[in-house]
């Protein structure tokens, strides 16, 4: 299991590519179901399928819920069997059924690869393949920071109200709370950004040396092989299903 | 025995300000713990940055002189070889949140992050890095998000990290003020451990006591000059008072069931009681709830379980902004609330919230600003405040809510020794007065000072109680309780 753990950023970046691939050769429920599978091995061995469910249930639950209410009821030119009060359509529920098997395969690529990859190792990997570090931390920032900016904005609000500062109440009365909310957020953000420069200066990561990360030839071959998979998988899809 | 730091500085000035350091000479021989002892505002920092090879460069300003460390010299004409001097000067600052890196994911490649760096192989720097984890009692947290630890274990996160390197010259600026007692034990083993093998350490602090018995020697910076000799000594003032004789209970906490993750609780079944104008103050390990405490005090957070009643009110029910009239509330980290264009701004903004008045809240705005010494700095932007005038400038502004209970969180961390003895005295004063004090805080001498209780807290749940005296005279706490949070040196 721990394998899985050290993958390297770029190897489950191939095999989130090639379940993305994958998942548009063909709109059979039992292929966007077996690429879930798969997908859902992946994260528990990556030890996030926690997070891999929860994500994936909040984005697809709406979706599901509005796809076999509005197919399985309205699904155009197809016939439909009573059902207590309502008129339902087996074709439409059908379709339902396919279109979010393959939106739950592609999206369960992309949570994959997002969160398999944890940013502090996205930014390291990207330093050593030669990408100046300053733009890496720059790129990796935005997703790294934003759970400890959401952790500062709740202490704030938190300090806020401990100050008496009501957050209920009329629009300019929120209004006003807004200010006293937003301002100490900025202010912070640039305090921590000048300071964590300084961190970075000491802990030696401007001058960090181009060092092409070591992997192994089976990493290799799992990440080509998962993202050439997958295009052949598109491929013959194609071919097979038009 | 030859010299391993020399520095002889003419002159440090940033850009359009005048010198903030001048005439500075400072040696240390191989082995030696020199302790530098400073009021805030005194140029600490900023020794600290040009030692670590910071300024000029990473921080704009410009010097004169130079600077020798083990017979490498530097002229200050530009940055030095970073990558050199990661292993001649490793530097701790005072706010440890700020020096982790966002590289790391995890407490591990946090203090190994430096070796990476350095070029050093995953093994080599694992091992390093596991090393330095057991030294300062990280190894169960060796895989957690150092965002997501307390301020006190984040501090030590930090010290591994600089000492990750090896460097030959430790300087630390008032890093160890989160540091609970398993934390010190720690910092004096590396040091001694440092001195053993030929290496330096340079302490600065704004309080004397933290650094008597980790140095060897102590120097006295004031007005951007460095003087010899021992600084002058702080009067310890007598234990708070008068203290009002207990009223009914105004607080009461029975057990108490609270966490930020299901399965996961952070306090475990807490229980006890505050009477009005008592001193409580909650001692522990990092990372036994009692910051956690707090919050749910306030109302910030719900507990799973258990009763908190704040004037009979329940303060799971109740939202934070009304418990704001009955508890002010001193955050650990008080800069994050303080956004006003001026420091009376941001003293005035509860009083404002409160609905008083426009001439109530200048009244309390000025008698709480003249209350903490901070009168001739009210027209300051807040962040532009030394850390310990910050502290105060956050106190002020608790203060002016004019709440029955104070909660306050580690309120003596950033504060120099007048700073020290000017809250101390505030605080007895308003305990004289009646008013309920529940404290958070590392800092035994304080709480010796000013608490009449003391509840000890270790893993979320209340391990032993006793009486502050008893604290201070060392029989507390008893066989059995937690070893708690003590700073080298006499109390």
């Amino acid at each position: 299991m721990s394998a899985f753990v050290d993958l390297k950023p770029a190897t489950w970046t191939g095999i989130a590519a090639g379940f993305f691939l994958a998942a548009f050769a063909s709109d059979e429920p039992a292929l966007g179901g077996g690429l879930l599978a798969a997908e859902l091995a992946l994260a528990a061995a990556s030890r996030r399928l926690r997070a891999f469910l929860a994500v994936l249930l909040a984005v697809l639950g709406p979706v599901a819920v509005s796809l076999f209410v509005i197919h399985g009821l309205l699904h155009p030119g197809a016939a439909g069997v009573a059902v207590g009060p309502l008129w339902v359509r087996p074709a439409g529920l059908a379709f339902a059924a396919r279109t979010l098997g393959r939106l739950a395969a592609l999206s369960g690529a992309v949570l994959l690869a997002t969160l398999a990859i944890p940013p502090g190792r996205i930014l390291r990997d990207l330093a050593d393949r030669g990408v100046p570090p300053a733009l890496a931390y720059g790129l990796v920032a935005a997703v790294r920071f934003v759970p400890e900016t959401r952790a500062r904005a709740r202490r704030i609000i938190a300090a806020q109200q401990t100050r008496g500062l009501p957050l209920n109440g009329n629009r300019l009365r929120r209004l006003r709370a807004l200010g006293a909310l937003v301002r100490p957020l900025l202010l912070s953000a640039l305090v921590e950004a000048e300071a964590r420069g300084v961190t970075l200066e000491l802990r030696g990561f401007w001058v960090r040396p181009r060092r092409p990360p070591a992997e192994s030839p089976a990493e290799r071959l799992i990440r080509w092989g998962a993202a050439l998979g997958g295009a052949l998988a598109l491929a013959l899809g194609r071919l097979v299903f038009g | 025995m030859g010299s391993l730091v020399d520095l002889r500085l003419k002159s440090l000035c940033y850009p359009g300000r005048g010198p903030v350091l001048a005439d500075l000479t400072l040696g240390l021989g191989p082995g030696e713990v020199v302790g530098i002892v400073g009021p805030t505002e005194s140029g600490k920092t900023t020794l600290a940055y040009l030692l670590a090879g910071l300024i000029p460069g990473a921080v704009p300003g410009m010097a004169s002189g130079r600077l020798v460390i083990a017979g490498r010299t530097w002229d200050f004409k530009g940055p030095p070889d970073r990558r050199e001097w990661l292993r001649q000067v490793g530097l701790a600052l005072a706010e440890p949140y700020y020096q982790l890196s966002g590289a790391a994911d995890t407490v591990a490649e946090e203090v190994g992050f430096p070796l990476e760096n350095l070029g050093l192989g995953p093994d080599r720097v694992r091992a390093r890095a596991a090393g330095l984890l057991e030294s300062f009692g990280l190894g169960p947290l060796a895989d957690r998000s150092p965002f997501q630890l307390s301020v006190g274990q984040q501090q030590r996160v930090v010290l591994g990290a600089t000492l990750a390197p090896g460097p030959k010259v430790l300087v630390l600026d008032d890093a160890f003020d989160h540091l609970d007692g398993a934390g010190w034990a720690a910092l004096r083993r590396v040091l001694t451990e440092g001195k053993a093998e030929g290496k330096a350490a340079v302490l600065l602090s704004g309080r004397l006591r933290r650094l008597e018995g980790l140095a060897d020697r102590l120097l006295w910076l004031e007005g951007g000059r460095l003087r010899p000799g021992p600084p002058p000594r702080p009067a310890v003032g007598p234990r708070s008072g008068p203290r009002a004789e207990p009223g009914p209970p105004v607080l009461e906490v029975e057990e108490l069931w609270a966490g930020y993750s299901p399965g996961e609780p952070v306090l475990a079944g807490v229980s006890f009681r505050v009477r009005a104008g008592e001193a409580l103050a909650l001692v522990g390990p990092n990372g036994a709830g009692k910051s956690t405490l707090l919050l749910v005090l306030l109302g910030l957070l719900r507990p799973w379980s258990g009763r908190v009643r704040v004037f009979g009110l329940d303060a799971g029910r109740e939202p934070p902004w009304r418990l704001a009239r009955l508890i002010g509330y001193l955050p650990q980290n008080p800069a994050e609330g303080l956004f006003g264009p001026t420091v009376r701004d941001d003293v005035a903004f509860g009083p404002r919230n409160l609905g008083l008045s426009a001439g109530e809240v200048r009244r309390r705005a000025e008698a709480w600003l003249s209350a903490v010494g901070l009168g001739d700095r009210a027209g300051r932007h807040p962040l532009d405040l030394s850390p310990g005038w910050r502290r105060l400038a956050a106190l002020a502004s608790t203060l002016a809510l004019e709440t029955p209970i104070l909660a306050l969180d580690e309120p003596t961390v950033g504060l120099d020794d007048g700073l020290y003895g000017r809250l101390v005295g505030l605080l007895g004063r308003l305990k004289g007065e009646g008013r309920t004090l529940l404290l958070v805080s590392q800092d035994l001498e304080f709480v010796g000072q000013v608490a009449d209780r003391v509840v000890f807290l270790a893993g979320g749940r209340p391990v032993g109680e006793d009486s502050a005296r008893a604290l201070l005279s060392g029989t507390a706490p008893a066989e059995g309780r937690p070893q708690p949070d003590s700073p080298p040196g006499p109390l």
